[in-house]
């Protein structure tokens, strides 16, 4: 890491994980927003409808600029109770 | 054959059939079973009287080909609240009634003396018969026992061992399709209701039923059509989608994930030893197992959120495995371990426990010093106990509050004397807000605010936000008039977010009925129903002080957020 990267860790569940790491430690360029996740694991278009928690904290939109420390948690719509 | 009412009078041994009154004929499940509760039970009986009454009503759909329709509800004066109660289940038993055209099967009277009775109910009438050789026995077993006795076609409804004992833990138990003992009515202590009055089982055969009479088969078709297409289209309720590939599990990670499912009686949100019980590990379990997955606990369901779980090699099916049952017997009692949690489930199942009541039974027996946080092992011998009705094994089935109180712990997570389900009010308010003023005492199922606060379904708010007396009213009216028609609960994440969705169930209930209901109905007739019951409570002693939250959530910090449950008492008492 260097000053124009950040250490993050991101996690994919149910269905999402045909595509992403159940959970993997990454070094990405600052600034990074969440849609660079999508990007990088090839994440299909139609499978984008994705809930993301950021240190627990539901985001719905993709431009959240990513922060050093951050946890990313990606789930596919999900249900249940 | 017009609508029926079936009464039965326990006290004598007579069950009779009673046209349904005019004023009647739009109700179903909670709407029936609240409707007929708030005019019949005496609000300050006994729950475990002569004057308490139990009623079982299928929704308005129910029997028809209405997908995931088959729900029944159940209701009287709770012996664990003390106030109105509906617990509701999925099981062909409801679809049975319906067909034979029974809106509501009324349970009354009591039974003298020690013998336990079972109604057997056909198309050509009723019959009592002694139920004492499958007393005192696991359900499992007696499940099995009657489907030899009576035929695999009919539906069960029973009681266990807990009800025996009438604790306040005991649910309604209603067969699934291959006639195990697992769909549960199983919150408030129906259970021991109907064990108080001497009746055991109920059996049903709809053979040669007349069916769902359907006022208007084309607005009914058409309906139906709409609701299919939300449900096979919305990422949540679809096919393949997450609820059918996981089940309901798959909220363990994503609630954990959120800081909000409670570790060891409600002392953390999160863990990460919560994954190896997540609703993934689960399926890919019950895969290599030889289990199934998905499942539907009623024919006729479109989103099948069901499994079965079983020991290695496919033996000995518990069923299904639900994701507030894994967490009260699992993180919330400190197991992590999904062999134990689904042992300590069969365990439930076959002594008629509610499974979530059960858990945080057990994480305060623990807290108490009963046995340590995580003993798997120790968990199944304090069921065992109930089994074997010992003294601490009646304090058990009791369930959490009398539990807590008698082993001298503090913190106790109950509201109305009903214990808190998986999530924790700290980490996600608006759920904190529906468990506090929900006439039914703590209940996630009353207002789902996990949908907008988590999901983003329905809209989406912040979860840490104590902003949320209005999505907790909005999602209790709606809950109430989808608890009505049979239709499972699971719907609304489509129709929330489907408007044609939602027009098709208003459609189909009008096909049924024979009404011009519109969307705008909605709202109004949960708020009917809701009304009814907080009136109930009201005359039973309930008074805005009852709709707050323990103590200690207003307290004690939960990690990982370090938050506390903040919403003011003023927007509770807003609420309703």
């Amino acid at each position: 890491m260097n000053n124009s990267t950040i250490s993050i860790t991101v996690k994919f569940f149910a269905t999402l994980r045909q595509y992403g790491p159940d959970k993997e430690v990454l070094t990405i360029p600052k600034n990074s927003e969440g849609k660079f996740l999508f990007d990088k694991y090839n994440i299909p278009k139609n499978e984008r409808k994705a809930i993301i928690l950021i240190n627990g904290r539901p985001h719905k939109n993709l431009k959240t600029i990513l922060n050093d420390g951050d946890i990313i948690a990606i789930f596919p719509p999900i249900g249940g109770g | 054959m017009p609508k029926r009412i079936l009464r039965v009078n326990m006290t004598n041994l007579e069950a009779k059939f009673e046209d349904l009154p005019e004023d009647y004929a739009a109700l179903g499940g909670r709407g029936m079973t609240s409707t007929i509760v708030a005019k019949e039970v005496l609000p300050t009986c006994n729950p475990l009287g002569i004057h308490n009454k139990l009623v079982l009503a299928p929704g308005i759909v129910t029997g028809t080909k209405a997908p995931s329709s088959g729900r029944i509800s159940v209701g009287g004066k709770s012996p664990l609240t003390g106030g109105i109660k509906e617990a509701n289940a999925g099981t062909p038993f409801s679809q049975m009634l319906a067909r034979l055209r029974i809106g509501a099967i009324i349970v009354e009277g009591k039974h003298a003396g020690d013998d336990y009775y079972l109604l057997k109910l056909t198309n050509e009438g009723t019959e009592f018969i002694n139920a004492n050789k499958w007393s005192n026995k696991g359900l499992y077993g007696v499940y099995k026992d009657l489907r030899k006795e009576f035929g695999d076609k009919v539906g069960i409804c029973g009681v266990g061992i807990a009800a025996e004992l009438l604790g306040g833990n005991s649910g309604v138990c209603f067969s699934d399709p291959e006639g195990l003992p697992s769909r549960y009515s199983g919150r408030g202590g129906m259970g021991a209701v109907m064990a108080s009055k001497g009746l055991k089982f109920i059996i049903v055969n709809d053979t040669g039923a007349p069916g769902v009479e359907i006022a208007n088969e084309e607005i009914f078709s058409q309906g139906i059509k709409k609701l299919r297409d939300a449900l096979t289209s919305h990422d949540v309720t679809k096919p393949g989608g997450a609820l059918n590939s996981y089940g309901t599990s798959v909220l363990v990670n994503i609630i954990n994930e959120a800081g909000g499912l409670p570790q060891r009686n409600f002392s953390a949100g999160q863990d990460d030893r919560s994954e190896k019980v997540s609703g993934e590990a689960k399926a890919e379990e019950i895969k290599k197992r030889g289990g199934q997955r998905p499942h539907f606990c009623n024919p006729g369901c479109i989103i099948q959120c069901s499994e079965v779980w079983c020991k290695p090699g496919g033996k000995d099916p518990v069923g299904v495995l639900e994701y507030e049952s894994v967490w009260a017997l699992g993180p919330n009692s400190g197991i992590y371990n999904l062999d134990d949690i689904g042992e300590l489930n069969r365990a439930c199942n076959d002594l008629g426990l509610d499974t979530i009541e059960a858990g945080d039974t057990i994480a305060v027996a623990m807290e108490g010093g009963l046995i340590e946080f995580g003993d798997g092992k120790g968990a199944l011998k304090l069921m065992d106990e109930i089994r074997r009705k010992t003294p601490t094994g009646k304090i058990l089935a009791n369930g959490t509050e009398i539990t807590g109180k008698v082993l001298g712990v503090t913190r106790i997570p109950t509201v109305k004397g009903q214990s808190l389900p998986a999530y924790d009010p700290r980490a996600i308010k608006g759920i904190g807000v529906t468990y506090a003023t929900t006439p039914m005492g703590a209940d996630h199922t009353a207002g789902y605010c996990i949908a907008p606060e988590i999901m983003g379904v329905g809209g989406q708010v912040d979860p840490l936000s104590p902003e949320k007396a209005e999505v907790s009213r909005n999602l209790q009216l709606a809950t109430a008039a989808v608890d009505a028609t049979g239709y499972c609960l699971f719907i609304a994440f489509a129709v929330l977010d489907i408007p044609e969705g939602l027009q098709g169930v208003v459609e189909s209930l009008n096909g049924v009925l024979g009404t011009n209901l519109t969307v705008d109905d909605v709202a109004p007739i949960g708020r009917s129903i809701i009304d009814t019951e907080l009136e109930f409570n009201k005359k039973a002693g309930f008074t805005p002080i009852h709709d707050r939250l323990p103590e200690f959530f207003l307290e004690e910090k939960l990690p990982p957020h370090n938050t506390v449950f903040d919403v003011p008492d003023s927007d509770l008492d807003s609420v309703f």
